[in-house]
């Protein structure tokens, strides 16, 4: 949660930063801009045919629209970002060079070109000069300062260094990425103090991320605290990595990228953001060149689910199965939709499937659990809760289904026990107080029965089939 | 063994033998004449590594067996190993080779492995199938140790398939006894090391375990045309460790040891003691994984410690794609540092030893800005001109397709990956500076580079090196650097076992300065070292003492009575030292 806070955060900044904004420059009307002609102006080419297709056509698009404002900074620049994005890096640099000549102060060309250069590896000091270019026209952007700091250090300027991530972080005190760069630097110059304040800083904001841990285990050692050392080491194992620098104006060039790989990744990324319907057309763009890949299809078939275009849903997740059947996820997917057209029976059948390739999954023996008792399956659903609960913790959704199927069995007091489970993990829940309510008044308790309508309706005074019992209940002497 | 260049410029002498080379050579120099004017400049440099690949006859291509379905395999490369095989006193050589590539990694190719005996007159003669060491496996890397404590030198093969153990039979040649001793890798193992971790005086064996091949992965690069993948679309593996029963049995005990956590792709393996308890530690360079750093518990367990010890990930938190790696005291303060290559985009990356933890130092010591855009494979740490201090070299080549390099001499496809090597000079204070003109022969030639092995090929008491390419010819280099100093070359043996005593430390001391270095062949990438210790110790008139410490904890202290020369210590032989 913190780390989308603080790339909502940095939006703002790169909103206020940019000026004109990306969105301007990604898809705005392209000005014709007065310039000098010169013979000079070859516009890269390529032999297409070896590219992907969506490359290939927005390569060919963005080009004919050079071709067509020849003397536009803006076409030369949305070219050569494309072209960056494709990893051409030459012919890039071709267009970003013709771009700063016909306008020396677009800031998000000047930080693109110096990201291009940085990319090269082996101009160190151009991407330090463009960087530093790119400082003047956008100091309030932090990665700019962020990167400059990166290649101070890598040409070993660590004070140089220092001083540039001083800067971002005056311009956001709470980015884990610069409490991180910061930290090691401290800790390299041996102030121990100021190098764990940062990385314990960093850890606060990204709490989940190994790379941290690990550099807060190494300056725990150097001062001489075993003990977390060996705590934050074993975070550090424990965690996958995650810190990165937030950069929209870069992110904004790689939005272009039309690969199969780089539509995949973006669209993975936005999934992981719960962006589902931003991640389809990325994903159908990869899915049309990677045509066997079972897990794209599946991710299709999980981003249509999310949008509620279920018969899409459907569809892609047969198509990962056809191409290959051993995928538990596909086959969970297909029991939820299958409960969710009210085939129970499907659902179990679905269900099934994906645990014999996924026995381990707890929450797939719940949601079979569930479904077996709306397929008035009443004793294989107990049996299956029972089993499930070797797997893992029950939430309080199968603790309720269980309940309810031990009603349905006559087995009230089971059933009771089970509704307390599920109240003790979602005490909020009204439908839960409704069925501990008619579980209750089964076993004639009807004084408590009374109590749990009553509370069902407390949490939803809109509850209708709560607010019926009790005053059934209640009209009965 | 006479192959020792003497005269600056066009005016060598040399051997008969080698004449017509270097005719050819003479020539070929001369005919440059007309050159650019840095062809011009970079000739008036004397080379400090001459390409005699021709003269000792190395005639070796390693055959990726591409087949333009991009079967990663192809692009992992071959190992070299430098070692005495018939205990002849020089270095013989050895170099996996690939075969034609199947998806399932079937067995009983066409190609094979290859050993090369090195001659007293300093040529080569391939003496694969007199020797029985002609594995046919789709061959990745090796391991040399003596695992029967008989004196003489075993092999082990890792492969892209079923791994092949061969045992020397003391009379210059081997037998595959892989079944026979229990041993059953049938995965894709890349580097292995051999070293006695519970000091029960046999060798164990660590191989690293790189993924489960999908043959069915398919990538692409930018633009979206096929290409290699990346080992993000494989699954990774643990590795394997191997206890030596001492009956000519080996038994994994990999889980016994602990180390079943987090599998990644292991690419490179060092086995040294890195937190100095006198025990042996591993510490595994995987790609695109953290590493692991192995810290030996004297208890036949091992615990992970590399986030701890400051070498999980490089100093801006990434996990990086690292390849082979070198241990080294490169700042000449006795303790050992880790140097490791990486993917282009990441620099290669030097942790310096602070005496508890590592520090990623690369940047301080001028090696990250030049590492950027290269490829790093194989690596070693040598004195080229023994000055005292260790130098650096590394061998580059790219895995994924770019544009081709303008001078690259290989053909398509390898000219997509075809990268210049790195050779950098220590300047004394533990920077190093990057020296392109002394070096040009190992730099130039525009290969897709991979093993690396450093040794004493001519007997010279300098250390010439081997380095093996994808699709192009494995070439041998002789070390002409004019000599700055002294030196001194070390075997050391226990001879309870009959053997080197791998991973012993060697301290050599003289009035105002002292030299670490270890006995380690398991080095480099995939690759096997010389196992003797070399020491360049600059203007030294005298040397005080060799400490040794040996692999099971005694310390002893040896005198030494020459300089510019190749003795032996034996365990026992020495005086005991607290």
């Amino acid at each position: 949660m913190k780390a989308k806070k603080i790339i909502g955060m940095l939006a703002v900044l790169v909103l206020l930063a940019a000026g004109v904004g990306w969105f301007l420059f990604n898809s705005g009307p392209v000005v014709e801009e007065a310039a000098e002609e010169t013979s000079d102006w070859i516009i890269p080419e390529f032999d297409l045919t070896e590219f992907q297709p969506p490359v290939a056509d927005t390569i060919r698009q963005s080009r004919l629209r050079l071709v067509a404002n020849p003397r536009s900074s803006k076409a030369w620049f949305y070219y050569g970002a494309v072209l960056d994005a494709h990893k051409l890096i030459a012919e890039a640099e071709i267009c970003y060079r013709k771009a700063q000549e016909l306008d020396p102060n677009d800031r998000l060309l000047i930080y693109n070109y110096a990201m291009l250069i940085a990319s090269t590896g082996s101009r160190h000091d151009e991407a330090i000069a463009m960087f530093e270019r790119a400082s003047q026209l956008m100091s309030d952007y932090l990665p700019v300062w962020y990167r400059l700091g990166r290649l101070r250090l890598e040409k070993g300027e660590i004070e140089q260094a220092k001083k540039m991530y001083d800067v971002a972080m005056t311009l956001h005190i709470d980015m884990p990425a610069v409490h991180y760069e910061l930290g090691q630097i401290y800790v390299s110059l041996g102030d121990m103090y100021s190098g764990l304040e940062h990385l314990k800083r960093a850890a606060e904001l990204l709490p989940d991320d190994s790379s941290i841990y690990a550099a807060l285990s190494r300056a725990y050692l150097k001062d001489g605290d075993q003990e977390r050392a060996t705590a934050a080491s074993k975070m550090a194992s424990q965690y996958e990595l995650k810190l990165s620098l937030p950069d929209p104006v870069r992110e904004g060039v790689m939005a272009l990228a039309m690969d199969s790989n780089s539509c995949l990744q973006r669209g993975i990324a936005k999934m992981n953001g719960d962006n589902y319907a931003e991640a389809i057309p990325d994903l159908q763009v990869a899915a049309a060149t990677l045509t066997t890949n079972s897990n794209l299809q599946l991710r299709l078939g999980i981003c249509f689910y999310n949008v509620d275009q279920i018969e899409l849903a459907e569809k892609h997740l047969h198509n990962a199965l056809e191409l290959r059947d051993d995928i538990a996820q596909a086959y969970l997917y297909q029991g939820i939709i299958a409960v969710k057209k009210f085939d129970y029976a499907g659902g179990v059948e679905h269900y099934r499937s994906a645990i014999k390739h996924d026995p381990d999954n707890v929450r797939i023996h719940m949601l079979l659990g569930g479904a077996l008792v709306m397929d008035q399956k009443l004793k294989e659903a107990d049996r299956v809760f029972s089993q499930s609960r070797s797997l893992g913790d029950l939430d309080a959704g199968a603790y309720m289904m269980w309940g309810n199927a031990l009603i349905e069995l006559g087995q009230i007091n089971n059933a009771i026990s089970k509704l307390n489970l599920a109240i003790g993990l979602a005490p909020q829940h009204p439908a839960l107080r409704l069925n501990m309510g008619s579980a209750l008044e089964k076993l004639g308790e009807n004084a408590q029965a009374i109590e749990q309508y009553r509370k069902a309706i407390e949490l939803d005074p809109s509850f209708a089939l709560a607010r019926e019992r009790l005053q059934a209940l209640e009209g009965t002497p | 063994m006479n192959f020792t260049s003497t005269g600056p410029e066009c005016t060598t002498s040399f051997g008969s033998l080698i004449l017509l080379y270097l005719m050819a050579a003479i020539a070929s120099a001369c005919n440059k004449t007309e050159g650019s004017d840095q062809s011009s400049e970079i000739r008036q440099e004397k080379q400090w590594l001459v390409d005699v690949t021709d003269e000792v006859g190395l005639d070796f291509i390693y055959e990726a067996g591409a087949t333009g379905k991009y079967y990663m395999p192809e692009i992992v490369g071959s190992g070299v190993g430098l070692f005495d095989y018939d205990n002849d006193g020089d270095l013989d050589i050895c170099l996996t080779n690939g075969n034609l590539l199947l998806p399932d990694a079937a067995r009983g190719g066409s190609l094979t492995n290859r050993l090369f005996r090195m001659e007293a007159n300093g040529t080569l003669t391939d003496v694969t199938e007199a020797s029985g060491l002609g594995d046919n496996g789709y061959g990745m890397g090796l391991a040399v140790g003596d695992i029967d404590n008989d004196g003489d030198l075993d092999i082990f093969f890792t492969n892209f398939g079923p791994d092949r153990l061969y045992l020397n039979l003391g009379d210059g040649t081997f037998r595959d006894v892989t079944e026979d001793a229990g041993i059953d890798i049938p995965g894709w193992s890349t580097s292995a090391a051999f070293f006695d971790f519970d000091r029960d005086g046999y060798l164990d064996l660590y191989i690293c375990q790189y993924s489960i091949n999908n043959p069915d992965a398919k990538c692409y690069d930018g633009v979206g045309r096929p290409t290699y993948c990346s080992p993000k679309s494989y699954r990774p593996v643990n590795d394997v460790l191997l206890h030596n029963n001492g009956d000519g049995t080996f038994r994994d005990v990999t889980e016994e040891a602990g180390l079943l956590i987090k599998p990644a792709s292991g690419l490179g393996v060092i086995c040294e003691d890195l937190n100095n308890d006198g025990w042996i530690d591993m510490y595994v360079a995987n790609d695109g994984y953290m590493n692991h750093l192995w810290i030996n518990q004297h208890d036949g367990t091992f615990l992970e410690s590399a986030a701890m010890m400051g070498c999980a990930y490089n100093l801006n938190g990434k996990a990086e794609a690292s390849m082979g790696m070198v241990v080294m005291d490169y700042d000449n303060d006795l303790d050992l540092d880790v140097f490791i290559t990486h993917l282009k985009d990441e620099s290669n990356t030097l942790y310096t030893n602070d005496g508890q933890a590592f520090l990623d130092d690369t940047n301080r010591r001028g090696l990250s800005i030049s590492s950027l855009a290269l490829t790093g494979f194989g690596v070693a740490a040598f004195d080229v001109e023994c000055d005292g201090d260790l130098d650096l070299v590394i061998v580059n080549g790219r895995v994924s397709r770019r544009t081709p390099h303008p001078d690259s001499v290989v053909g398509e496809p390898w000219n997509w990956l075809a990268e210049p090597n790195l050779f950098y000079l220590n300047d004394g204070d533990g920077r190093f500076v990057l020296n392109e003109k002394r070096f040009t022969q190992l730099t130039q030639p525009i290969e897709v580079s991979r093993g690396l092995a450093v040794g004493d090929l001519d007997g010279d008491g300098d250390l010439d090196l081997v380095v093996t390419n994808v699709g192009s010819r494995a070439r041998m280099y002789r070390n002409d650097a004019p000599k700055q100093g002294r030196w001194l070359l070390v075997k050391a043996v226990d001879p309870r076992y009959k053997r080197d005593a791998y991973h012993a430390r060697l301290t050599l001391s003289t009035a105002d300065r002292a030299w670490v270095r270890t006995i380690n062949p398991g080095s480099s990438y995939q690759s096997s070292i010389d196992p003797r210790a070399h020491f360049g110790l600059g203007n030294v008139d005298e040397i005080e003492s060799l400490e040794v410490l040996w692999p099971d904890g005694l310390r002893e202290t040896f005198k030494v009575e020459c300089l510019d020369c190749a003795i032996v210590v034996r365990r026992g032989e020495g005086v005991s030292s607290p």
